[in-house]
């Protein structure tokens, strides 16, 4: 009979350690005293049942004691353990797959993710040094991403910050997966059949090592020469696969690892306080948002010089200031872009001669869609983000128009960038930034303005100082027109891109874009958005009545 | 004469290391040795005695073993050299404490008389 009492109630004092070994051994414990209670309660003269009841009578208040018990063997219920590998896995499951319904919820989704994954990491420190050292270098990637998002906006001031963010990243993140898994595989290991999840464990820590080396040793090639850059369609459309095999290799470790441990008696410590789990969730958000906040608020401080715009800021007579409109526009420009110019920069185009006088040969050569070396009207090829322009072999004077029309508001400051990967060879050494023509108009009342850019990022590695971008306030409606007249003279094929984009912010936690559609959105786009391209291709050699051919072989025996 | 509850839950770790230190033993030993050492002036329940046994064994002040006793297993404790060091220390702060309760305890009567 005492027997059936004693089991109930430790039964009861100790369902709440979680811990079998532990369990077991307050439980042989407490019976030991029970028994001892009721040995002195008999030889004292009580019957068996009373003996009993006494001696749990003598445990004083038991839900207490089943409290205090559980506290200090503080070990979290296997219901626990479910939960955080549950959030672990849905947190892996929003950032693997870039889900986007609408319009930056992929974003969204990553972000809440990658808190979720955090939170999750965090729980499970408590069970293995491994995972403690894991969630460590978790913590320190969310803080260097912090770093990152607030050094981003200005990084085309100075030191790109790119390269070496990317390659630390790349490093703590293979740090990261090798402690993780082999934090996961300890917990694993004690069971017998974690024999097939060792192999998917081995997989899983291959593929993502190879991910993240990859993308170390790009930032490293980038980092010794900007030619290489990490968001190259062929390295993508490389680390594809590899995304792929990492999400699904992970999701099976983490389901397995899971399932294991639900059918098993696991004896693992992991983080119980809801207290705790929330400050590292804020702290996280924190991380992600002050920063960018602290920037955003420090650029709009930075306000653009306006002053009323006038394009009559030359003495350019008007019979000669039509003549040369006229010419432009018989190429097809918009009349609203051609007098949007002032008088000065138009006046760079005096050599400009009308369509017409070309030869039939060579207008049709202009007009020849399928030959990109003299379109007149080129706002076809808008082809991964930026107007492509292939020159070959020939002296072409290329002036460029670019209109952005549609600033979406979102940041303080826009940048213009013009990513020469190209060798340009400018026409005019004396203008300053080599005739590079930048205007940016804002419409407010009915009147326009012109605002003075922020700054002008000027490249002087190369032959010349040349402009390669420029960070302007963004104003709603507001018009950036650039236009850029430069020779180039090589038998090698070029291209020239031109972009126009917000300030290329550092989207929170950047270092988990590893998903095979951003990847393959890499391998299909650049991320910069615009508006009208317009060019105009002044061909160079092309003398009224010569015909083209002709004049090349004038221009190759000069 | 009973002990209230607040005044004994600041010694109690102090009483348990001081016991153990003597001889290793088990729960209800101490229970009992406390008892009797104290004149039944401190009668320590369980719900007060496996909780500070198991946080002192998880601070490694106390390490355990386990007997075979009268048919069942028991469990021993014993201290450690951290334990030592914790009761010496607990000694310590309980002389100056009770030093100062006694000096002021004095100085009151000092008054009154």
């Amino acid at each position: 009979m005492q027997k059936h009492n004693f089991d109930e109630i430790l039964d009861f004092l100790c369902s709440g350690i979680p811990m079998k070994s532990a369990r077991e051994s307050v439980r042989d414990e407490l019976f030991d005293h029970l028994m001892c209670k009721y040995e002195t309660n008999i030889a004292c003269g009580l019957d068996g049942e009373d003996a009993a009841e006494s001696a749990i009578k003598d445990l004083g208040d038991v839900s207490a004691l089943k409290l205090k018990l559980s506290s200090v063997h503080g070990y979290a219920p296997k219901p626990t353990l479910k939960k955080a590998m549950n959030l672990l896995i849905a947190g892996f499951v929003l950032i693997s797959f870039h889900i986007s319904l609408f319009n930056g919820m992929a974003d969204i989704t990553k972000f809440i993710g990658s808190i979720m994954f955090l939170v999750a990491v965090f729980c499970l420190a408590k069970a293995n040094d491994k995972l403690k050292k894991a969630f460590i270098v978790r913590s320190a990637l969310f803080v260097l991403d912090a770093a990152a998002g607030a050094l981003m906006p200005d990084w085309f001031d100075g030191f790109n910050i790119n390269a070496p963010f990317g390659i630390i990243t790349g490093i703590l993140n293979i740090t990261f997966w090798i402690c993780f898994l082999g934090g996961l595989y300890e917990l694993v290991r004690p069971y017998e059949s974690v024999k097939p999840l060792k192999k998917r464990i081995n997989f899983s820590l291959f593929v993502n090592v190879i991910i993240s080396g990859v993308q170390i040793i790009l930032f490293c090639a980038y980092f010794v020469d900007n030619d290489y850059w990490i968001d190259d369609p062929e390295v993508a459309w490389l680390l594809i696969p590899f995304a792929i095999a990492s999400i699904i290799a992970n999701l099976f470790v983490f389901v397995g690892v899971s399932k294991l441990l639900w059918n098993s008696d696991h004896e693992y410590k992991i983080e119980t306080s809801s207290s705790k789990k929330i400050i590292i969730a804020v702290v996280a958000v924190l991380l992600a948002v002050v920063p960018r906040i602290a920037v955003d608020i420090y650029c709009s401080t930075q306000k653009a010089d306006v002053s009323v715009y006038t394009v009559d800021d030359s003495d350019i007579s008007e019979a000669e200031y039509n003549r040369i409109c006229n010419n432009l526009l018989s190429y097809g420009i918009p009349e609203e872009i051609v007098y949007m110019l002032p008088e000065s920069e138009i006046e760079n185009y005096s050599d400009c001669i009308h369509k017409s006088e070309f030869s039939e040969f060579a207008q049709q050569f202009m007009d020849d869609n399928d030959n990109p070396y003299a379109q007149k009207h080129y706002d076809t090829s808008i082809e991964n983000g930026a107007c492509a322009i292939g020159i070959e072999d020939y002296h072409i004077r290329v002036l460029s128009w670019v209109k952005y029309t549609e600033c979406p508001g979102e940041y303080t400051n826009g940048i213009f960038w013009n990513n020469e990967y190209i060798k340009m060879y400018p026409v005019n050494l004396d203008d300053e930034y080599n005739g590079d023509f930048l205007l940016i108009l804002s419409e407010e009342n009915g009147e326009v303005f012109k605002n003075e850019p922020l700054n002008i990022y000027v490249d002087e590695n190369g032959l010349t100082d040349r402009m390669t971008g420029a960070r302007f306030q963004v104003k709603e409606g507001l018009t950036v027109i650039h236009a850029e007249s430069f020779w180039v003279d090589s038998i090698y094929q070029q291209w020239a891109n031109y972009g126009l984009t917000t300030v290329n912010r550092r989207i929170p936690f950047s270092f988990l874009n590893r998903s095979p559609l951003k990847f393959f959105e890499s391998a299909q786009h650049n991320s910069f958005e615009y508006n009208n391209i317009f060019s105009l291709f002044e061909v160079s050699w092309a003398i009224p009545g010569v015909d083209y051919e002709e004049q090349e072989e004038i221009s190759n025996a000069e | 004469m009973k002990i209230s509850k607040e005044l004994a839950k600041g010694s109690t770790a102090l009483l348990v290391l001081s016991v153990i230190s003597k001889r290793d033993m088990y729960g209800y030993q101490i229970i009992k040795t406390i008892e009797k050492e104290s004149d039944e002036v401190f009668s320590m329940n369980e719900g007060t005695l496996y909780p500070i046994l198991h946080s002192l064994e998880a601070e490694k002040c106390l390490e355990s073993y386990w007997c075979e006793a009268e048919g069942r297993k028991r469990k021993y404790y014993k201290i450690t050299t951290k334990g030592i060091n914790e009761l010496e220390g607990k000694e310590q702060e309980w002389k100056t404490f009770s030093t100062a309760v006694t000096k002021v305890l004095g100085g009151a009567k000092l008054a009154e008389a």
